[in-house]
């Protein structure tokens, strides 16, 4: 903060003048009225309280209206600091472009005292860019350094105390011409009362912070057309077109546009030339899919020549595209040839080694498995289902599937509530029907179950019809070998 | 040694109350002291809660048996019960049998019994039912064995029909039939 020793205009035996709120509100009061302010009612009354400043009433209007354009954009409530700021630009004319002050069109009024504020009303601010008085912002108490007549920074060592009246005054002379510019934008009446639109632009102008973007380099398209004299369709073209389908305008070019012919249609009609027994759907697609990589390999080499991608990308692109749809294409194929046919078991996959999958065989134990695995997979868990020919018994879930807590021989907890636990399961056991319950579900006997699906249904499975042995085996008869049978 | 699980349990109780029935919960709750299962290898042990609680201090590796086996699990999780059950098969039994002295030796053989063996047989035994085989001479329990028939079939089996199909006597401790069962 540089303090410069400025020559103002106004004479230094400035009284401090006390505003007349009583005589300010009943202003306003007067204001709410009308529709707009008139500028010279007031006059007269600012005469009066204006005692020295009346000289400089003149010449405000002109000098706010070029110093708005200089000032720093401050906040709207530090009106202390707009005041301590020395703008040394503040009492010059400057004649700056009148298109910067399209904001600030709002002048000072009658409320401007001996400083009238320059605005900034898109962020309701209000900038006081006169010289602040550094005599009156301080209070000189007894002591050393009191002497001297201008005091400009004061070290800390300095007993002064600030004059807070004299900034009280200043910010409330803001905030009165503020509040005063404020009525003087376009007023509407609303059921709330008077109501004012706040300028849609901002007021004051702030420099960039990063630098702007660099020119877009011209596409080798562009540059020819240049060079030729050829008018670019951009110049053209408008963006939106009339879409006869919907009625309504759409973009030209891209997602949903308008008169979109591209899509897939029931009816294709064989046009001219072209080959009765081609598919042309399939022609469509491949005519799509060739535009499209078109498009992306000159929008690459573009990007290459422009220095936004490196180079060489495009060949590498180019390359491993073909590889890779070639690729894509026989994976495809794997899928199809050499997937095992339906009915196949999962477990049964084809390794490296493992030869055709036609041929594999199953082996004993995943054809147990299996069968165990659909014994229970009904909605009974196979407790109703009919017990075919030659089933196994069915046996109940894998036991060690379950995670068992850990209990230890001699817990307290376990020898406490086993012989409980101990009657619980014995009892579930006797009120279950015991032992002959179990055999009876084990080979199948108690699935009468009553469901929709119960009838008798003569599938050609019956007991005369089962052979326990295949093949050559099956040759002979039917019997079981006991010991006893082989003795 | 551990406890044994829900399931193994009650895969025990139901064995066991193929032959002693209800009398099991008698096994269970005992009157003079706490008498618990416990499996060490597969094997079911019916022990004294202090008989268990001492041999905790032999190492698993060392512990061959303690208490009575009554039986043992088998590779596809069934249950199955061993001659050294018949102590207390005997006490408890539901359904029993007495063969004669003549067919006593053919049963102790490991022979079922025919009804030319049979002296005398509970009434009301339901066919497949758990039964336990005593000696005619000496009422002592001789094994347990399975009903082939029921109590009024087997009057009207012909002599050499089966009445008693064997599961297991005690001359099996002298044959060692079993490699695993001791």
């Amino acid at each position: 903060m540089v303090a410069k020793k400025q020559k103002t205009k106004k004479s230094k035996n400035v009284e401090e003048e006390e505003v007349d709120y009583a005589a300010v509100a009943d202003q306003f009061a007067d204001l709410s009225d009308h529709d707009s302010v008139e500028e010279g009612d007031d006059d007269d009354d600012d005469d009066e309280n204006d005692e020295s400043a009346s000289g400089d009433s003149g010449d405000s209007n002109d000098e706010n209206e070029n110093s708005g354009s200089d000032d720093d954009k401050e906040d709207s409530e530090d009106h202390d600091d707009s005041e301590e700021h020395d703008d040394s630009e503040g009492d010059e004319e400057d004649d700056d472009g009148e298109e910067d002050n399209i904001a600030r069109k709002i002048t000072t009024n009658s409320f401007a005292g001996p400083e009238p504020c320059s605005f900034d009303m898109h962020n309701l601010l209000a900038i006081n860019s006169h010289q602040m008085d550094t005599s009156k912002m301080y209070i000189k108490k007894a002591g050393k350094y009191n002497d001297e007549e201008d005091i400009t920074i004061p070290p800390e060592s300095l007993e002064l105390a600030v004059n807070e009246k004299y900034l009280l005054e200043k910010a409330a002379s803001g905030c009165t011409q503020l509040i005063a510019a404020l009525w003087q934008l376009p007023i509407e009446s609303s059921d709330v009362g008077p109501m004012v639109s706040l300028p849609i632009h901002d007021g004051s102008k702030i420099p960039r912070q990063l630098p702007p973007p660099p020119p877009k380099k011209e596409t080798k398209w562009e540059k020819f057309a240049k060079l030729r004299g050829i008018s670019l369709n951009k110049e053209k073209r408008s963006q939106k077109v009339f879409d006869e389908a919907t009625g309504e305008w759409m973009y030209r070019h891209g997602y949903r546009k308008a008169n979109d012919d591209t899509k897939e249609w029931p009816i294709m009609e064989v046009k001219g030339n072209d080959d009765p027994y081609a598919d042309p759907w399939e022609k469509q697609r491949e005519e799509k899919r060739s535009r499209k990589d078109k498009n992306m390999e000159s929008r690459m080499r573009n990007e290459e020549r422009a220095g936004n991608l490196v180079k060489g990308t495009t060949n590498k692109l180019l390359k491993n595209r073909d590889k890779a749809r070639m690729a894509g294409k026989a994976g495809g194929d794997l899928d199809r040839y050499n997937v095992p046919p339906s009915g196949v078991p999962v477990d049964l996959k084809p390794t490296k080694g493992s030869g055709d999958i036609k041929s594999m065989k199953r082996g004993k134990a995943s054809i147990t498995n299996a069968l165990l695995a659909t014994q229970r997979s009904t909605a009974s868990l196979g407790n109703f289902d009919k017990m075919l020919e030659g089933e196994p018994e069915r046996k109940k879930n894998h036991i060690g599937a379950k995670k068992r807590k850990y209990e230890g021989s001699t817990d307290k907890a376990v020898i406490s509530t086993e012989a409980e636990r101990a009657m619980k399961v014995f009892k579930h056991v006797v009120d279950g029907g015991g032992a002959q319950k179990e055999k009876a579900r084990l080979k199948g006997r108690l699935a009468k179950g009553e469901t929709a699906y119960d009838y008798e249904f003569n599938d050609g499975l019956g007991p005369s019809t089962f052979q326990k042995k295949k093949g050559r085996a099956a040759a002979g008869k039917m019997k079981k070998m006991t010991k006893k049978r082989i003795k | 040694m551990r406890p044994l699980t829900e399931e193994e349990t009650k895969s025990v109780f139901l064995k066991l109350s193929e032959y002693i029935g209800k009398n099991v919960e008698h096994l269970i709750n005992r009157s003079d002291e706490r008498y618990c299962f416990r499996l060490i290898k597969d094997r079911v042990y019916y022990i004294s809660e202090s008989l268990m609680k001492a041999s905790t201090c032999i190492s698993r590796d060392n512990l061959l048996h303690a208490g009575t086996c009554l039986g043992k699990f088998t590779k596809s999780g069934k249950f199955r019960l061993h001659i050294t059950a018949l102590d207390y098969l005997a006490q408890h039994a539901l359904y029993k049998v007495w063969v004669k002295t003549s067919a006593e030796m053919s049963f102790l053989y490991g022979s079922h019994i025919t009804k030319n063996g049979l002296a005398r047989m509970t009434e009301n035994t339901p066919q497949y039912a758990g039964v336990v085989v005593y000696s005619m001479s000496t009422d002592t329990p001789l094994g347990f064995g399975v009903a082939a028939q029921s109590t009024e079939h087997s009057q009207q089996l012909d002599p050499t029909g089966n009445v008693v199909l064997h599961q297991a006597d005690v001359g099996e401790y002298l044959r060692g039939l079993e490699d695993d069962i001791f």
